[in-house]
Order: C-alpha cells, then structure tokens, then sequence
C-alpha cells in the first residue's frame, strides 16, 4: 500500500497564539496539511537543516526579536538545499515598506495579516492556491 | 584706502564670517535634530502599525472562532457581551488605521496636477449616494473652478465632507447638500454645505483635532478621525479649512487648495 505524504508547512512566528490563529486559518483551507512552527529564527533554520525532508512552504513572520524575518528569509535564500522552497513573509504592519523590503531580500510573496480574522483566512487560501501543489 | 579703513573692513569680514559660521551650525544641529525627529516618528509609526495591530488580530480572530463554535449555546445576553468585546476590537482597529493614514499622509509623496473639480465632487457624490440608495437628498454642485493639487488626496476631501454631510442630515426631514465656491482675495473657496444637525460654534476649537467628536457616538457613528483627515490634506497642499455652522440649521466647510487655485 502506498501513502500519499503530506504536504508540509512551517510557520516562523515569535508570537504562540499567531502561530495558532495561522495554524487554525491553514486547517480551514487545507487540513490535510502537516503544520510544523517555530519561534524564532534560528530554530525554523536548525529544524530546516537538520529535520529531513524540506517543507513545502514556509510562512515567515517579518519582525521577530533576535534573528528578524528578513535575516532568516537571506539565510534560506543563501542555503543552497533550501533556497528553493516557497517563503512567504507575514506581517501585521500595513506599510508598503514590508512588502518592498520582503521581496527585495527574496521572498516568493508577501501576506499582510489582517485584522479580520476572516479576510486573514481568505488571504492565506490563495497563497495556498498559489504557492501549494496541488492545492484544491 | 587708508590702512586704518582696511583693518575695520577685515574686522568686519571676519566677524560676519564668524557668524555666517555660527548660523551654519546652527542649521546643521536643526537638520540633524529634524532627522532624529522623523526617524522616531518613523519608528513610532511602524510600531503602532505592527505591535498594537497584533493583540487586537488574535482577540479577533479567536472571539470569532468563539462565536462560530460556541455561539449558538450563549443565552442573550452574553451573546451581547460578547459582541461588544468583538465590535471594540473592531473599533480600536478603526482608531489605530485612522491614526496610521494620517502619519502616512504628512510623509508620503503628492502627485501634483491639474483637477477638475467638478468631475470629482460628482464621483465623490456618486459614491456617497450609492452608500445609502434609499436616503432622499437633495444634493446640487454648482460650477468649480479648477485647482491644482493630488486628485486621490482631494477626493478624499470631498469623500470625508460629504459623508458627513449624508450623515449629518440623516434626521432632517428635507436634506439638502450643496457643493460650491466663491472668490475671496483672488483665491477660489470650495465650500460643502448642508441643513443637518449642526454644531455649536463654542465647541469649533476642537472641531479638526484627532479623534474629536462633537455629537454621540451612539446618535452618529464616526472615530473622529475624518476631519482631521482633511485638514491635513488641505494643510499639504498649502491650503486653509474652516467652517461656519449653527445647532439644528447645518454646517458648511471651507477650503482652499494655494497656491494657484
């Protein structure tokens, strides 16, 4: 019998209950999906070059203490194994200069958290649509 | 030129260099000072856009979550509490965009041209009408001079005043919005004028500061943001805001685009 492995996201967010409200908002769209989440940006890059099979997505939260999100975004992108993999800069901010700054240091897309809930969720679907094979 | 003459002109060209010195580093401590300045005012608006919005998304999100799952088994009551904690939540997020869109509008770039001020009255009118298709107002533009100046900026303008004006004559029975101008000093006035509730002239001081109301929240919505809004834009464009309005007559609101208009 042969299983079909699951997709897999990893989300980098320095706030726990972010990471759960992304986690909830990813299961909505997508449950067949294996969630995996770090809190800062030196785990997310251990648990990349040490946990075996990459993700297929990475969700990364802009500004976190220690190690922003743009550092770890340069990291991955100057990581010959993971340079490849879909990252996709988060951030609560509405500033243009996010967005400008996350694509400029190499991220696949920007998502703008929103403050709606549901308009977060709607968001976070078509970067599933966009960035996920496969997705529905 | 005897040598006594000389010396003085030398006194003198030393002591004005001297002082051209002294008001250069002047200026250079001002610019620095101006620099520090719009950094923290950067960084302060950076932190209001990103740290304040980021407790109040998890309280949405997750009283949503509540709501969707548990909600059919509160009673009434909490059912009501519980949607007043959502809609504060809301309202704060409302407060804190309103406080961002006017940090933006100090900094960010104008583009400048000639407007039609009649086409964009007419759009702004259009819009605000569409927002309430059942409401009967009477609403007329007179012929506008042109202006010059950013035309998304100055729909905003008209967007904020004449949405207060729609919202203002809610309870009029015969509502009435007019948007004209008039001349005064060789400058063209824009006026919005309405017969809706008015405000007192006592009060007119605090009428275009941040987050000021005049009436009720629960007889009007608003943030009291709008105004503010505005005035900064009139501000941008070299301009000037003001208003006349008696209780229970109507309000209007003047505005000039200088220079050039």
């Amino acid at each position: 019998m042969e299983f079909e492995k699951k997709q897999m996201i990893l989300i980098v967010d320095d706030n726990p209950d972010d990471i759960e409200l992304t986690t909830i908002a990813l299961a909505s769209s997508e449950p067949d999906l294996c969630v995996r989440s770090a809190q800062d940006g030196g785990t997310a890059l251990r648990m990349l070059r040490t946990g075996g099979d990459p993700p297929d997505l990475i969700l990364i939260d802009i500004k976190m203490p220690g190690m922003s999100g743009l550092e770890t975004l340069r990291e991955i992108r100057a990581d010959r194994r993971l340079k490849g993999i879909p990252v996709i800069m988060l951030s609560s901010s509405s500033l243009d200069s996010d967005r400008e700054s996350s694509l400029r240091a190499g991220a696949s897309g920007f998502l703008h958290k929103s403050l709606s809930f549901s308009r977060f969720s709607n968001d976070l679907d078509k970067v599933l649509h966009e960035w996920l094979p496969g997705h529905a | 030129m005897p040598d006594s003459a000389l010396k003085t002109c030398e006194e003198k060209r030393r002591h004005t260099e001297a002082a051209l010195e002294t008001t250069l580093q002047e200026l250079r401590s001002c610019a620095a000072r101006l620099e520090e300045a719009n950094r923290e005012l950067e960084s302060f608006t950076y932190s209001v856009s990103h740290d304040l919005r980021a407790p109040l998304r998890v309280i949405d999100g997750f009283t949503e979550m509540i709501l969707a799952q548990k909600g059919p088994d509160f009673d009434a009551e909490t059912l009501r509490k519980f949607r007043i904690v959502r809609d504060n939540a809301c309202k704060m997020g409302r407060l804190i965009e309103g406080l961002l869109m006017l940090s933006r509008l100090g900094r960010c770039g104008m583009n400048r041209g000639k407007l039609d001020m009649n086409f964009i009255a007419r759009e702004s009118l259009g819009g605000i009408r569409m927002e309430e298709p059942h409401r009967e107002i009477t609403a007329g533009i007179d012929t506008l001079p042109p202006a010059e100046g950013d035309p998304m900026m100055i729909r905003q303008v008209f967007d904020y005043l004449l949405s207060n004006s729609a919202k203002f004559t809610r309870d009029t029975p015969a509502a009435r919005i007019e948007v004209g101008s008039i001349e005064k000093n060789g400058a063209s006035v824009y006026f919005v004028k309405d017969n809706g509730i008015g405000f007192d002239m006592k009060h007119y001081d605090r009428l275009f500061n941040v987050f000021q109301r005049l009436v009720s929240e629960s007889q009007f919505e608003g943030d009291g943001m709008g105004l503010a809004l505005v005035r900064r834009i009139v501000k941008r464009h070299g301009g000037e805001i003001w208003a006349e309005a008696e209780v229970g007559k109507g309000a209007t609101f003047y505005f000039t685009l200088a220079p050039g208009s």
